[in-house]
């Protein structure tokens, strides 16, 4: 950066207040909106986050393909390949993806084969689904861990908080990886227990962050109110503190369910995680690692899908804790649109501009009618 | 303060003997250190059986197999090797010392780790400050997206790309290294449009300067490709000047501003020492007595003559000279080194034709001198390192940014913008500086998961370091070699969230450490 560069940051700031007021005219248009209940209001921020909008529609429709196709558990997919060598299979085209070539747009081995040869859209599919599953396991096991240790720690204090705090302390000293690696072999083929596992290793930072929401609820009126009509330990917890810190759960939830992703991505390529005749997008990589020069496309579509998932998981925790922390979403107002972001601010204020002049005059046409209206139902004038 | 130190220091200890106790019997209860050998139809089989039953110890419960092995290592905290005996971290199933292994293994480990969260460091603040200073840009919203991509991109995934694109098809381009017009036009396009988009400013001010990088692109690569630049790169007397005075320049404009003269000739002159020094410690450089001491000595010397040099000459500005001196010595002396490294390229890529080996941490059998085997070392560190680094990366860019924000918020900052203090002092002297103290705490916690994920980058890279001796060892339920990776990396861990601590105390004097 050079002295002029900083001369132009100068210069910016000017302009940063025409963002500010773009944003100004949006919120006054809003600012005459009805009021929305605690929920409601969650929920409104969530939707008109797009990220995260667009993330759950990709993962949403990433989770039908590959549970669709693979089967849930006895009932069969729409895909008749399996998954495993059958006898007398052929090699077809090389084994290369038919996707999109003279025999349709999938073909008989949609993502080619490989070197056994087994078709391979079968493989990732059946692997996407043990990711997904595995990961929201994971999630949900690390999470009610993790908040009943956290709630119990941060309501009774004491030697019981020491005792559990400790306890965590001791875990995470160890990255999760080594713990997962010395359980993983326990969970042999079963990928349920294998999730199992990974949640019983990875709820440390769930029990921290409900204890610390839980210290700072202890001190609440409403809370000394429960105590004082004597609510008993388990009702103030479950109907106080744990409602109270729904936000911070559910954020933590989410961004679990990418973490869990990697970790079993990350121990299956090691060969500690989910283990032959099951497949994992993780055991599919290491297994065809050595072919990476001549079949790039053994790599690219089981990290496709890793990434895939992890990424639209981690935008939607994003776009979660948006909405639920407004401290994050007042400067989240603050965010230039489109034609800001280009550039053409000028644009941008004109056609808010525009905007609010309509709907001015609307209002104003409107007004007459829709006074006498009030006054004639509720018996009230304006 | 050393008070709270020792106190510290007491329950390091304690949390990491938990840890130990922790995973002990979870490791004796999983494994069957027997597995291989129950299959084996080897007549011997029954009295192999017996011998690693009683080596091992299996008869006993697991809490007398720990005590053997907690005694043993308890030896490390007395170096005296007197109270509590030898340091002794057991010995693994195919009877190799597990010390020896798990220092060696650690030495590599730690390596790769030092210098992912050096690259992360660097590169994390660096692109954080800006992304922060320009908030809602075009280059902000790419960088959040780069950021949450890194996030959900396992360590494997980075590891085996970089594997493929970084080292084999390097590798193959090294064959016969020239840029094609194709690559020069694609590189000009790149460039032509991500520069502007970090440098900013008006919309006639991109256009101006996308165009003059095409150019300078357009001009420059075939410069190079003609020059046999990737063969034979040198930066050379001539390019180390230019490229000191530009530094000069530069960092004067960044912290003082060039109006400041006295700051502008200090810098100038730390660029003239450094040509001078550049001739003088040639000869000494190239036969390298001593190896990386001799380079960090040089390095300390160079920083002390600077501070001296800058105080001498400062004036009435010190402290904005003492930086810039400072700044620009370390920066000439890496250029210095960089030249030194580049000298001797040739001289690799005849001992090692394929520059990148894409197993193991060095060459075996490599010929040459201390400069080739120390191009060697980088050459086969770059890019696990760089592989692991990418998700801290977008973590500190992440609370860079956020800290800035958080920071620019404040309301020492709108009085010092209130007071007429310039742009650049206010983001580098009082937003910067402050926005770094939570990040002390966030590189400790970082570190820690960097070893987890190093564990599995060199998987990838086939080192044998920490990761192999983990893996190995849970596969044969070998205790020794997991509990040493275990106790090793539990204390490097407890060690830096130590060092956070001390840290956070000082940068930031509202913390009271007691």
């Amino acid at each position: 950066m050079s002295k002029d560069s900083m001369n132009s940051q100068n210069s910016e700031r000017g302009s940063v207040s025409d963002v500010a007021e773009v944003e100004d005219l949006k919120l006054t248009d809003s600012a005459q909106g009805k009021s929305y209940s605690q929920s409601r209001l969650v929920m409104r921020r969530f939707f008109r986050h797009g990220p995260a909008m667009t993330s759950l529609v990709i993962l949403f429709a990433t989770s039908v393909l590959a549970f669709s196709a693979a089967g849930i558990g006895p009932i069969a997919g729409w895909w008749d390949e399996p998954y495993r060598l059958q006898p007398g299979a052929t090699t077809y085209n090389g084994g290369e993806p038919t996707w999109f070539s003279d025999e349709g747009i999938l073909g008989p081995h949609p993502f080619g084969q490989d070197g056994l040869p087994r078709d391979y859209f079968a493989r990732v599919m059946r692997g996407t689904s043990n990711s997904l599953i595995i990961a929201f396991t994971i999630a949900i096991v690390s999470s009610v861990i993790g908040i009943a240790l956290g709630a119990i720690a941060g309501f009774f204090r004491g030697w019981i908080e020491s005792v559990i705090m400790r306890l965590t302390d001791f875990v995470i000293v160890v990255p999760v990886i080594m713990l997962a690696a010395i359980l993983g072999p326990l969970a042999g083929s079963n990928i349920w227990i294998l999730a199992l596992i990974l949640g019983c290793v990875t709820w440390t930072s769930m029990a921290r962050l409900v204890r610390a929401e839980v210290l700072a609820l202890r001190e609440r009126e409403f809370v000394a109110a429960a105590v004082a009509m004597g609510a008993s330990a388990s009702r103030i917890i479950f109907k106080h503190m744990i409602p109270n810190s729904i936000g911070v759960i559910i954020v933590n939830l989410s961004f679990a369910v990418a973490a869990g992703v990697l970790l079993e991505s990350s121990l299956s390529y090691l060969g500690l995680g989910v283990r032959s005749p099951e497949v994992s997008l993780g055991m599919l990589i290491e297994s065809n690692e050595q072919a990476m020069n001549t079949r790039p496309h053994l790599f690219w579509f089981p990290a496709f899908f890793i990434v895939l998932i992890a990424l639209t998981v981690n935008f939607i925790g994003d776009g979660l804790r948006d909405a639920f922390d407004p401290r994050r979403q007042r400067t989240g107002d603050r965010r230039p649109d489109l034609l800001s972001v280009l550039g053409l601010r000028g644009l941008s204020i004109a056609i808010e501009r525009r905007k609010r002049a309509n709907r001015e005059r609307d209002y104003a046409t409107r007004r007459e009618p829709d006074d006498s209206a009030a006054t004639d139902d509720q018996g009230r004038t304006p | 303060m050393l008070k709270y130190s020792l106190k510290r220091f007491g329950s390091t200890i304690i949390v990491l003997f938990g840890a130990t106790l922790l995973c002990f019997p979870l490791l004796s209860w999983v494994g069957d250190p027997l597995e291989d050998l129950r299959y084996d139809t080897d007549p011997n089989a029954e009295f192999l059986m017996q011998q690693r039953i009683d080596f091992l110890g299996l008869d006993d419960p697991w809490y007398v197999r720990y005590w053997d092995w907690l005694s043993g290592v308890l030896g490390c905290l007395d170096p005296t090797n007197t109270v509590l005996g030898e340091c002794d971290f057991g010995t693994s199933i195919g009877g190799s010392n597990v010390t020896d292994m798990i220092v060696n293994a650690a030495a590599m480990s730690l390596r790769l780790v030092l210098v992912a969260t050096l690259i992360s460091i660097v590169l994390g603040i660096g692109i954080g400050i800006i992304s922060a200073i320009r908030q809602y840009s075009t280059f902000d919203y790419f960088t959040s997206f780069i950021i949450f991509l890194f996030w959900s991109l396992p360590p494997f995934v980075a590891a085996i790309i970089g594997k493929e694109y970084l080292a084999i098809q390097y590798n193959n381009w090294m064959g016969d290294p020239r840029f094609s017009a194709g690559n020069i036009l694609l590189m000009a396009i790149i460039l032509a449009i991500a520069v502007p988009i970090v440098m900013g400013g008006s919309t006639a001010r991109r256009v101006i300067t996308g165009s003059i990088m095409f150019v300078y692109t357009c001009t420059v690569m075939p410069l190079l490709d003609h020059m046999h630049f990737m063969e034979h790169p040198r930066i050379g007397p001539i390019g180390l000047l230019v490229l000191g005075l530009m530094l000069a320049v530069g960092l004067t404009a960044l912290i003082s501003g060039l109006k400041n003269r006295r700051v502008l000739y200090v810098a100038l002159g730390v660029v003239a020492a450094a040509m001078i020094s550049y001739y003088a410690t040639w000869e000494l450089l190239r036969q390298i007595p001593g190896g990386y001491l001799l380079l960090i000595g040089l390095f300390v010397l160079t920083i002390a003559l600077c501070v001296i040099g800058a105080r001498l000459f400062g004036g009435y500005a010190k402290g904005q000279a003492t930086v810039v001196a400072v700044v620009t010595g370390v920066l000439m002396s890496a250029l210095i080194l960089l030249d030194h490294y580049m000298y001797s390229w040739p001289g690799l890529l005849s001992a090692k034709p394929r520059p990148v080996r894409t197993i193991g941490a060095e060459t075996p059998n490599l010929q040459g001198d201390w400069w080739i085997h120390s191009l060697d070392h980088i050459t086969q560190l770059w890019i696990p390192s760089l592989a692991m680094a990418l998700m801290s990366i977008a973590t500190y860019t992440r609370y860079t940014r956020a800290s800035m924000l958080e920071v620019n918020k404040q309301d020492y900052i709108r009085t010092a913008r209130a007071k007429g203090v310039e742009e650049r002092t206010v983001v580098l002297k009082h937003a910067f500086r402050n926005s770094l103290i939570p990040l002390a705490t966030i590189v400790a916690f970082d570190f820690a998961s960097l070893i987890g994920g190093s564990i599995i980058v060199e998987r990838v890279f086939g080192w044998n370091a920490m990761g192999q001796m983990l893996i190995t060892g849970i596969q044969n339920a070998d205790p020794a070699p997991v509990m040493a990776v275990v106790v090793f990396t539990g204390f490097i861990s407890v060690l830096f969230n130590f060092f956070a601590d001390l840290i956070y105390g000082v940068l930031d004097p509202r913390i009271r450490v007691s």
